[in-house]
């Protein structure tokens, strides 16, 4: 059992002076960018950046419940960090209040009146329709906002108490929860994602972009994790072994990204059928399909041979740069699955696209460390309790 | 097989998991060589603690799956490009996506074939006999005994003084194995 307090300030300071610039630049930049370039890239730019950040948000959701029902060694270090990921997700809820008031239009073609003409899309008009698009937005919102407050409040009486029912409680919550969780972001990732070419559909969809999101998290909290080891109050705690299990269930998550993926585009490619076809047409020809490419190499065949290496694992210097290759690779693939849906020709990438995801980590980065600031970096009490294999990770705290 | 030592070992049973750690690495650090522990699960750090050389089961395995990975490949493209072209929905006849979840099924195939079969070879199984099975309370193994065993063919062997070191490691009991 721990006894010891671990605060994150000490290695996390670097960090925020480097978001706080980041947040600055970038979103300075970005609103020049809708004043003198244009209105309607800035709103598209300003949309892709908000969801991989809030992205991350809902993957450490995901990994934070999973976490709570498996149990597992791997959790005891990484919790507190998702649980402050997690609690971003009512502000970055806040940052999409602009995208519904004014950006609509140039993100969204079935918002425009008139678009959702002819059979198919007249009938999905009773789905995607803005009052109700915004309905689902806002009930998203607060069931996921409800479901990380019960966590990390609960979480937080657990430090003070040491009522180990309480574990019992987030165990139990966690799993219908994944259930909500589940359904929820199906339909989230449709109107988010997919909708932005309201003719396709998948039905694994759901899946696919919730996998991205939870890798794009397991990725950052481990370079996260790596920085408080190095340089902060983690190094008397984290081990080789700590960041071989990370590695490996990087490596599971990388491995179901892409087949989620694969499975997708089999069965769209096999079936060749005029309606979904089309939308891989536009993603494997011409600037389109190089960074198809990219994402086959660098999202998955390059990280996968990586991560086959334990010490590559058990080196977390060197599993940090895996990391953010992955993390990387998951936004250039949220891009390669919405961007093209507006530039069905051939590439277009804007420098807005650069700037806009760097502003909003930085408004991210400067959230997560506000969240993580105040409270022991470390849960005081994991379950299992007892199991030696268990206590041995603990028993290093304090050393 | 030709027995050149009058006993096969001895074998000192210990109440747990954590002792049988903890006498491990005495007996490796006392400088014994020929040593081996029995446990009915799996113990993280045991193999370091005996200072046992690194399992080549990876290795093993990152090889079947690659012979099993180009397997699928290369037998569905000569069945279907070269030795038996067949026109389906007017897609050329060496179409790779096709092929991907056939030659993926053989990878894990042989990958999983290598990881049983190397295992069993690298542990000389089936083996059934082995001098240990000869001390009675080795059938806890398989329930709640931790046995730690050292061969007298160990060159630092030497029964009076094995015996008395293993004694006082805190054992449950120790007992001689014939061969």
């Amino acid at each position: 059992m721990i006894t010891t307090e671990y605060r994150a300030q000490s290695g996390l300071r670097h960090v925020g002076n480097i978001a706080l610039v980041g947040a600055l630049v970038g979103l300075l930049l970005l609103t020049l960018g809708a004043l003198i370039d244009d209105p309607e890239q800035f709103w598209r730019s300003y949309y892709i950046a908000w969801l991989y950040w809030t992205g991350i948000a809902l993957g450490s959701l995901g990994i934070l419940m999973i976490q709570h029902i498996s149990g597992g060694v791997w959790g005891a270090t990484l919790r507190r960090l998702l649980e402050s990921a997690a609690l971003t997700l009512p502000w970055m809820g806040l940052f999409f209040i602009p995208v519904a008031l004014f950006g609509l239009h140039s993100i969204f073609e079935w918002s425009h009146e008139g678009f959702m003409v002819g059979e198919v899309l007249s009938q999905k008009k009773v789905y995607l329709n803005v009052p109700f698009f915004l309905a689902r937005m806002v009930a998203y919102f607060v069931i996921w906002t409800a479901l990380v407050m019960l966590l990390t409040r609960w979480s937080r009486r657990l430090d003070g108490t040491g009522d180990m029912r309480l574990s019992g409680r987030m165990r139990g919550l966690s799993a219908p929860g994944f259930v909500v969780y589940a359904i929820t972001m199906t339909l989230a990732t449709v109107d988010l994602v997919l909708s932005l070419d309201p003719e396709f559909f998948s039905t694994i969809w759901g899946a696919l972009v919730t996998i991205s999101f939870i890798l794009a998290a397991f990725s950052l909290m481990i370079i996260v994790l790596s920085l408080l080891t190095d340089r902060g109050p983690l190094r008397p705690v984290m081990s080789s072994e700590h960041f071989l299990d990370l590695g490996k269930l990087m490596l599971a998550f990388t491995i179901v990204w892409t087949y989620f993926s694969f499975s997708q585009f089999i069965i769209i490619w096999s079936a060749n059928l005029p309606q979904e076809a089309v939308w891989y047409t536009v993603r494997l020809s011409g600037g389109w399909g190089w960074m198809g490419l990219a994402l086959l190499l660098f999202a998955f065949v390059v990280p996968f041979l990586l991560l086959l290496s334990r010490p590559l694992k058990e080196s977390h210097r060197a599993l940090v740069i895996v990391a953010g290759v992955v993390a990387f690779m998951q936004y250039i693939n949220l891009f390669y699955l919405s961007v093209p849906s507006w530039h069905r020709d051939g590439l277009h990438i804007s420098w807005m696209d650069f700037v806009a995801p760097i502003g909003f980590g930085g408004v991210w980065l400067l959230l997560f460390s506000a969240m993580l600031r105040g409270r022991p970096i470390l849960p005081l009490y994991v379950l299992p309790e007892r199991h030696p294999r268990d206590r041995r990770e603990l028993t290093h705290v304090g050393n | 097989m030709k027995l050149q030592t009058p006993i096969y070992g001895l074998l000192a049973e210990f109440p747990g998991e954590h002792e049988l750690l903890v006498a491990s690495r005495a007996v490796r650090d006392a400088g014994y060589r020929k040593i081996d522990a029995y446990t009915p699960v799996p113990v993280n750090g045991l193999s370091e603690a005996l200072g046992l050389q690194k399992s080549r089961v990876p290795l093993l395995v990152l090889c079947g799956g690659m012979i099993g990975g180009a397997t699928g490949l290369l037998l569905q493209y000569w069945s279907m490009h070269i030795y038996y072209p067949l026109n389906i929905g007017g897609r050329p006849t060496d179409s790779w996506p096709a092929f991907i979840p056939a030659a993926f099924e053989l990878t894990i195939l042989f990958a999983a074939f290598a990881a049983v079969f190397g295992s069993f070879a690298l542990n000389q199984l089936p083996q059934p006999y082995h001098p240990v099975f000869n001390v009675r309370s080795f059938e806890k193994v398989s329930t709640d005994g931790w046995f730690l065993a050292i061969e007298a063919s160990d060159p630092r062997f030497d029964y009076g003084p094995t015996r008395r070191f293993l004694e006082s490691l805190g054992p449950v009991e120790v007992s001689d194995v014939d061969h």
